[in-house]
């Protein structure tokens, strides 16, 4: 058949001899190529190379999803390839641009939210000016789930791209130690994880990361997974560019527990007398994040996020259930404290959206609220700029 | 067939090829075939429905064969039917016994069922077998009755709610799967239906061989594990004598067998698999939003059928060649065609080879033979459009894939009556290359976009959902 013929009408003819060479060049190129990879390692080269921001438009917010044939996305979880595939990535500061960073859990990044309802979009469309006259421009670099170091880690990769304040919105998940290395970020990242950790000697146990990549987990085969996935992010791209989708966003989903079970443990964990002290939760992580922007002279604003207050079932012992009010108060206190001791730009809007606009669970809100939210971070924004 | 199964397929070739001898391989082609049919019908557990597909398909071509021998049969050829019935029962075993051992020991009772048949089938054989005594029009009559009757059961399990009846009164295990549905996926079953039913028709009109088939053979025909999932369609009369004289397993089989394989194999899994994840589905039309967005849904889905329909048959004529058998070409760069009729010329070739020898050819010959007084161009577009509205029922019983059909065989149709008006204008301008090339680009980009557009209709499961495909390609919402 006429287009087979580059394979049944050789101009070789197929022999024995040639078989085997076919075979003995074939496992060597193989062979080659693995080390070749394995010893350059352009995982994160490779990363960075995407159809996003050329062929496709950038993303507005960083690849995440639990469900991608639904969602026309994925979870990536290096952050270069994070990065690669967002606006941010190849948006030239202009000079008149005011630059702002949020960064947080899955509240900032717009669970149950489209791309156009979140805090950042909020803000964006209300095409803010500052002060000095620069226009106020937000991106969103929330990443789910609540996690102190992943934050610290996507702000560390997110210096490079010339921010003018970073808002970094925060809640007591996200200061749980036994949580922090669990992240999958942190988890992909172990490299950068590790160096946080000795360079700020945080109280995380180093060795519950996983070990350097060996020859093998280096190779194409051992990194097939992750190469698959970043094609799997390029070929979602086209259906997120028909439809706009980038989060499945059903019209029912579970609702917030407004009934509570009995007790006011934390996960399990029994109430501590005297309440949270600094030692007993991550504070040294965030630590090292605000160290972080502060050598790079970048302000940073500290926001605890609202939580959802029931008044159902066991409401004098929680917040929600998440929350028990022992554990909660005492890290609100704890937080406000330490901001003030650090005198960090510190605001605390727990309780600023009410208690009917909480969706599937305790942090996510609908989108009027999100942007009612959003207003009352502007004012906050605009008072830092304005200081010299 | 998955990769894991291709693998396997592909790396058994090798022992199978080199350490059985030639006389035996038919039969061993079959009993792999048995074995393969199983498993690929197992996806994870074996259950009762799956050993009942294995029987109904084992049992169906055997009343086929029985139907299409010829009365003349020799006592050799019979103790050879004979051997063949021990090789299914010894597969089916084999099988039964594989899964029960793996998976649940209470399917044991299937295999022994199926040896039991296999057995009686045995003793019974020589009685059973076509005499000379009896009216060869009593068999012509019985091969109608098995067309009807296969026609029925294709019916049956291409009509979705019925598929799901059905299994649902078969399948005792039900409750043990998750979703609580077992539709009855009677694996390839489109193609061994069509297999057989081209046997009866060529039976019918005497285009069998003279000295009948041996079981083993025509059983390998029907079950021939490459082309059992995706075609091709081959027929009885030219596979036979390629599976008697199968081609030694040489360095150039070798490599045109694993090459094809490969070619097929990052065809099918690489690019199909990848722009499946993107391709025109229900959801994705619902949620497009603007006219080039629908317009790069519909090219990615052109192009994923493709690759995924061209790649299944890559890899059954590739895991063919290295088991010694050349399968017929069944994709032969169909995009690239200027007319809609070059294109089903290219496209799933034996399907629609199929459809010209046993449907299309016959019913023209019919209504040109019949004393009704009907124009010419009615009966080239009643041939050709009832025939594309069949390979559309081929594909399921859905309003959408008879609009598929219909939308091909109207376009089909326009096609003639347009060559017809336009030939000689057309050998006029063979001397003007660039005019020529010019015709050949629009005529290219036409049948594309009108192949194309025909997917909506395929892609789609209801009218409702195509209307919104195609009201957003021309800007609608």
């Amino acid at each position: 058949m006429a287009g087979w013929d580059w394979l049944t009408k050789p101009q070789t003819p197929y022999n024995r001899r040639f078989v085997r060479n076919v075979v003995i060049k074939g496992v060597l190129l193989f062979i080659a190529l693995n080390l070749c990879y394995a010893v350059t390692n352009p995982l994160p080269f490779l990363s960075r190379a995407t159809l996003y921001n050329s062929v496709l438009p950038g993303r507005d917010r960083l690849p995440y999803s639990e469900n991608p044939a639904s969602d026309y996305n994925i979870s990536v979880q290096r952050l270069e390839g994070m990065f690669a595939s967002i606006k941010l990535s190849q948006a030239n500061k202009a000079d008149d641009e005011y630059r702002v960073f949020f960064l947080g859990d899955s509240s900032v990044w717009g669970w149950l939210l489209e791309e156009d309802e979140t805090l950042s979009a909020c803000i964006n469309r209300g095409n803010y000016r500052m002060p000095d006259g620069r226009r106020l421009v937000v991106y969103n670099l929330g990443y789910p789930v609540t996690n102190v170091l992943k934050d610290t880690m996507i702000l560390d990769e997110a210096l490079q791209y010339q921010p003018d304040l970073v808002v970094w919105f925060l809640t007591l998940a996200g200061f749980y130690i036994e949580d922090q290395l669990k992240h999958q970020v942190v988890q992909n990242n172990a490299d950068r994880a590790r160096e946080l950790i000795e360079k700020y000697h945080l109280g995380l146990d180093e060795s519950r990361l996983p070990d350097d990549p060996n020859l093998w987990e280096r190779s194409i085969i051992g990194q097939r997974r992750e190469l698959a996935d970043l094609l799997r992010h390029q070929v979602y791209g086209v259906a997120w560019l028909a439809t706009g989708y980038d989060h499945r966003n059903p019209k029912f989903h579970e609702q917030r527990v407004e009934n509570l079970l009995p007790g006011d443990d934390l996960l399990g964990m029994p109430r501590i007398e005297g309440g949270w002290t600094e030692d007993l939760l991550s504070f040294d992580v965030m630590l090292a994040g605000m160290d972080i922007a502060q050598n790079h002279d970048l302000p940073v604003l500290v926001i605890n996020e609202p939580i959802f207050r029931t008044s159902g079932f066991n409401n004098e012992n929680r917040y929600n259930d998440y929350y028990p009010k022992w554990a909660y108060d005492s890290y609100r206190e704890l937080l406000a404290n330490i901001a003030q001791r650090e005198s960090w730009h510190f605001t605390d809007l727990w309780d600023a959206a009410p208690n009917d606009q909480f969706t599937n669970t305790g942090l996510h809100l609908t989108p009027a609220a999100t942007c009612e939210v959003a207003n009352k971070v502007v004012p906050h924004i605009m008072a830092m700029a304005a200081q010299p | 067939m998955t990769l894991i199964h291709i693998l396997v397929f592909a790396l058994a070739s090798l022992p199978f090829m080199w350490l059985i001898p030639t006389r035996w391989r038919p039969q061993s082609i079959l009993f792999a075939s048995i074995l393969a049919l199983a498993w690929l019908l197992a996806d994870d557990v074996l259950s009762h429905l799956d050993f009942m597909v294995l029987i109904g398909t084992l049992g169906l071509s055997i009343m086929v064969w029985w139907v299409v021998q010829p009365p003349s049969e020799t006592m050799p050829k019979r103790r050879a039917d004979t051997q063949t019935l021990l090789i299914i029962g010894g597969g089916m075993l084999l099988a039964g016994l594989i899964f029960a051992i793996f998976n649940q020991p209470s399917n044991l009772m299937m295999p022994i069922f199926g040896v039991a048949v296999a057995t009686v089938g045995v003793i019974n054989l020589p009685h059973m077998l076509p005499t000379s005594n009896v009216s060869n029009e009593i068999y012509k009559r019985l091969s109608l009755s098995l067309i009807i009757g296969l026609i029925m059961i294709l019916g049956i399990l291409k009509i979705p709610a019925s598929a799901r009846f059905f299994s649902l009164a078969l399948d005792r295990d039900e409750a043990l799967h998750p979703t609580g549905i077992t539709p009855l996926a009677w694996l390839g079953f489109s193609y061994i239906a069509f297999r057989l039913i081209g046997v009866l028709f060529d039976f019918r009109a005497g285009r069998l061989p003279k000295d009948g088939m041996a079981l083993h053979n025509f059983l390998t025909y029907i079950i021939f594990f490459p082309a059992m999932t995706a075609g091709p369609i081959d027929r009885v009369q030219r596979f036979i004598p390629e599976l008697n004289q199968t081609k030694p397993l040489d360095s150039a089989r070798l490599m045109e067998g694993t090459m094809r394989i490969a070619v097929g194999a990052f065809k099918k899994f690489v690019i199909a698999d990848s722009l499946a994840l993107v391709a025109l589905n229900p959801t994705l039309v619902n949620r497009t939003g603007d006219t080039l967005g629908a317009w790069l849904l519909l090219y990615v889905y052109a192009f994923r059928i493709f690759f995924d329909f061209s790649g299944y048959s890559d890899v059954a004529i590739g895991i063919g060649r290295l088991y010694g058998i050349t399968l017929p070409e069944n994709f032969d760069r169909p995009y690239a065609q200027a007319n809609l009729q070059q294109f089903w010329q290219r496209w799933h070739i034996t399907l629609s080879t199929w459809f010209r020898l046993y449907y299309f050819t016959p019913i023209s010959r019919v209504m040109l033979r019949s004393g009704v007084k009907m124009p010419q161009w009615l009966m080239v577009m009643i041939a050709q459009i009832s025939t594309m509205v069949l390979i559309g029922l081929w594909h399921g019983i859905t309003v959408n894939f008879v609009l598929w059909g219909l939308w091909h065989g109207v376009g089909l149709f326009i096609h003639k009556l347009i060559l017809d008006n336009t030939r000689v204008w057309y050998q006029n301008i063979s001397q003007h290359r660039w005019r020529r090339r010019f015709i050949f680009g629009i005529s290219w980009l036409t049948t594309f976009h009108y192949v194309a557009l025909g997917w909506v209709f395929f892609a789609l499961p209801t009218p409702a959902d195509s209307l919104a495909m195609l009201a957003r390609l021309v800007g609608g919402r």
